[in-house]
């Protein structure tokens, strides 16, 4: 089985990320991290590979230069190779335009089976690039994935809905969107990590794809959500002082 | 911190403190308590390869330099020293046996605990501690085996290992001469174990007695040339008296980083106590001695890595890193007031596990006696 995993670099924190005037965010104050739920995704590429007994995972990233490091991140966990989409024109990109240049990536790749990402990335989070893959890809595709199996050329998917769980059955070649519940994903070993350092990866840009970048969407405005009131700390000396301070806090405020 | 990292070493230690942060920290307290590790404790260090960091990667380690070694020791000390040794004394006792013995002898400990295993030193008896020449277990040849027979005590791993380096005298007359390395693989008919010592601190380090009772071991299993054992001992010691000092600055560092925290938090007349000098004094104190203990530390690293013996060294580090651990737990257990004495803050545990650094690998008074020679061969040559 050969799976595509689409995985990219968020900030460790986004209270760290900084608005900027033209409405783009400013990430340079924030600490790159691999997408947590990306973390996911390869682990259940990993996993689907291990279990068929044969094929490959090729990690593919839309980034700076910097995002190198999560496709090295992803090599020392199990992926064999790594595609790095690297090009200024494209930076602040949006959905649309992310999953022209992802599904373009992933069509230059021989014999995919199965694409995998993950279905809420943490910083955007607009949840769309996954469907937009399949859709210009023109494949089937399921989301919000928290169990999945492969079972002669599908894969049975499970994901939560309102009121319980879904079992889906999706035919082979496909796209999955998974969350951060389908898998705990695995450390590197000390070798893989060192291996991980030497590895090569392919640097294409949005012209090697034969992708003209254009916008759909123009942000017009991005505001910060105002700060919330502090909460009030309890602490007394002992548990008893601590728990007539809350009481007396809670009755004051009319709670009790 | 004051030490520069290259790129390679700063991704191996984030990924080494994520990983001991998330996946161990939270289960040390419970481990604490019972005074023992779940069997599967170890499952994913092994699996990260982080029981062989230093090990050539042809014995199935990761090849790493001691410098770097030290540098994930110390995240590992951070979180739980009683963890961190018991991994230092798996490769300790492998690089023993790379050191003294053949190319097939340290594939033959190597393949025991490549895939996930540990390993143990066994030197200490009741009758040598100090005086390790002292050992009285024995090892008598009788046909292709040598037979094994005495009491171990204090041996770290010693009921959890799968594979021993056992010190045994080979011959009575021959003082420490007469001592030799044996591999001993766990499992052989014979070989036992006492209950496991029910220590103050480090109590996620199995630590116990060993009995070899009639225990017979082929004789390719003898490492090196009979009575040479006492060597390959002071040469462990002095690997290990280096990887001990490594943990102690992760103790360090974070009795100061826990000290400091609560110094923030912990308000009195009004306002967080780091706001008082003399609290900052002690928070002061603190981080100058970990700087300094990581420095000499690192130091002592990149002289092994350059092949350099660090007999006097080693001991200088071991002395003084052990003792600033102490102050430094001192400190940070008065930062926290009454709370650092209880069980519910960190340091508590800190200040218990810091003791015994003064006392293992060679007590500190004979690491004073290891550097007053050095420095008598020194300056009477």
């Amino acid at each position: 089985m050969n799976i595509a995993v689409l995985v990219k670099q968020v900030p460790e924190d986004l209270g760290a990320v900084r608005v900027t005037g033209d409405h783009t965010l400013d990430r340079s104050t924030a600490n790159p991290v691999t997408d947590p739920v990306g973390r996911n995704a390869l682990e259940a590429a990993v996993q689907l590979v291990e279990a068929a007994g044969g094929g490959t995972v090729t990690a593919i990233t839309l980034g700076p230069a910097g995002a190198k490091a999560t496709l090295k991140e992803c090599v020392s966990v199990g992926a064999h190779a790594g595609v790095h989409l690297l090009d200024d024109g494209v930076a602040g990109v949006d959905a649309l335009g992310t999953a022209r240049l992802l599904a373009a990536a992933v069509r230059r790749l021989d014999g995919v089976d199965l694409v995998i990402a993950g279905t809420r990335s943490f910083d955007g989070g607009s949840t769309a690039v996954p469907a937009m893959v399949a859709e210009l890809l023109d494949l089937p595709s399921i989301t919000a994935v928290t169990a999945l199996d492969a079972e002669d050329g599908a894969l049975l998917c499970t994901r939560v809905i309102d009121d319980g769980h879904e079992r889906v059955r999706l035919p082979l070649p496909g796209v999955v969107g998974v969350d951060e519940y389908v898998n705990t994903p695995r450390y590197p070993s000390v070798k893989s990590k060192l291996a991980a350092n030497k590895a090569v990866f392919e640097v294409l840009t949005a012209d090697d794809l034969g992708v003209v970048p254009d916008r759909h969407a123009t942000v017009l405005e991005v505001t910060v959500p105002p700060a919330r009131e502090p909460g009030v700390r309890i602490t007394g000396d002992t548990a008893q002082d601590t728990a007539d301070k809350l009481v007396a806090a809670l009755v004051g405020a009319g709670v009790l | 911190m004051a030490l520069i990292y290259t790129e390679e070493q700063s991704e191996l230690i984030a990924m080494v403190r994520e990983f001991v942060t998330q996946e161990i920290q939270p289960r040390i307290a419970d481990c604490d308590r019972a005074g023992e590790c779940p069997p599967d404790f170890f499952d994913s260090a092994f699996e990260m390869g982080l029981h062989l960091l230093e090990i050539p990667e042809e014995f199935g380690g990761g090849g790493l330099d001691f410098e770097t070694t030290a540098m994930v020791f110390e995240e590992l000390g951070r979180v739980d020293a009683g963890y961190a040794i018991t991994l230092v004394s798996t490769f300790v006792a492998l690089r023993n046996v790379i050191l003294a013995g053949t190319t097939e002898q340290a594939r033959l400990f190597a393949d025991l605990i490549a895939d996930g295993g540990l390993g143990a030193f066994v030197l200490s008896e009741p009758g040598a501690g100090s005086d390790a020449a002292a050992i009285r277990t024995t090892a008598v040849r009788d046909g292709d085996d040598w037979v094994l027979n005495g009491t171990k005590t204090w041996i770290t791993n010693g009921g959890i290992a799968r594979v021993y380096a056992v010190l045994a005298r080979t011959d009575p007359d021959a003082g420490h001469r007469g001592i030799s390395c044996f591999i001993v693989e766990t499992d052989r008919p014979g070989v036992s174990w006492g209950h496991h010592e029910d220590k103050c601190g480090l109590r996620t380090s199995n630590t116990c007695d060993v009995v070899f009772d009639e225990v017979r071991i082929p004789a390719d299993h003898l490492v090196g040339e009979p009575g040479t054992g006492f060597g390959v001992a002071m040469s462990g010691l002095n690997l290990s008296r280096a990887f001990m000092a490594t943990i102690c600055v992760g103790m360090m560092q974070r009795a100061l980083d826990e000290a400091a925290r609560y110094a923030t938090e912990r308000r009195q007349f009004g306002e967080p106590i780091i706001h008082f000098q003399l609290v900052q004094k002690l928070l002061a104190d603190m981080a100058a001695q970990t700087e300094a203990a990581r420095c000499l530390v690192h130091n002592t690293m990149r002289l092994m890595d350059a092949g350099q013996p660090v007999v006097k060294e080693g001991a200088i580090t071991k002395m003084l890193v052990t003792d600033m651990l102490q102050d430094v737990v001192s400190k940070a257990v008065q930062v926290f007031g009454g709370n650092g004495y209880t069980k519910e803050y960190p340091v508590e545990k800190l200040f218990r596990d810091a003791k015994v650094f003064q006392i293992m690998e060679g007590t500190n008074e004979i690491q004073a006696l290891v550097i007053g020679k050095a420095l008598e061969r020194e300056y009477t040559a």
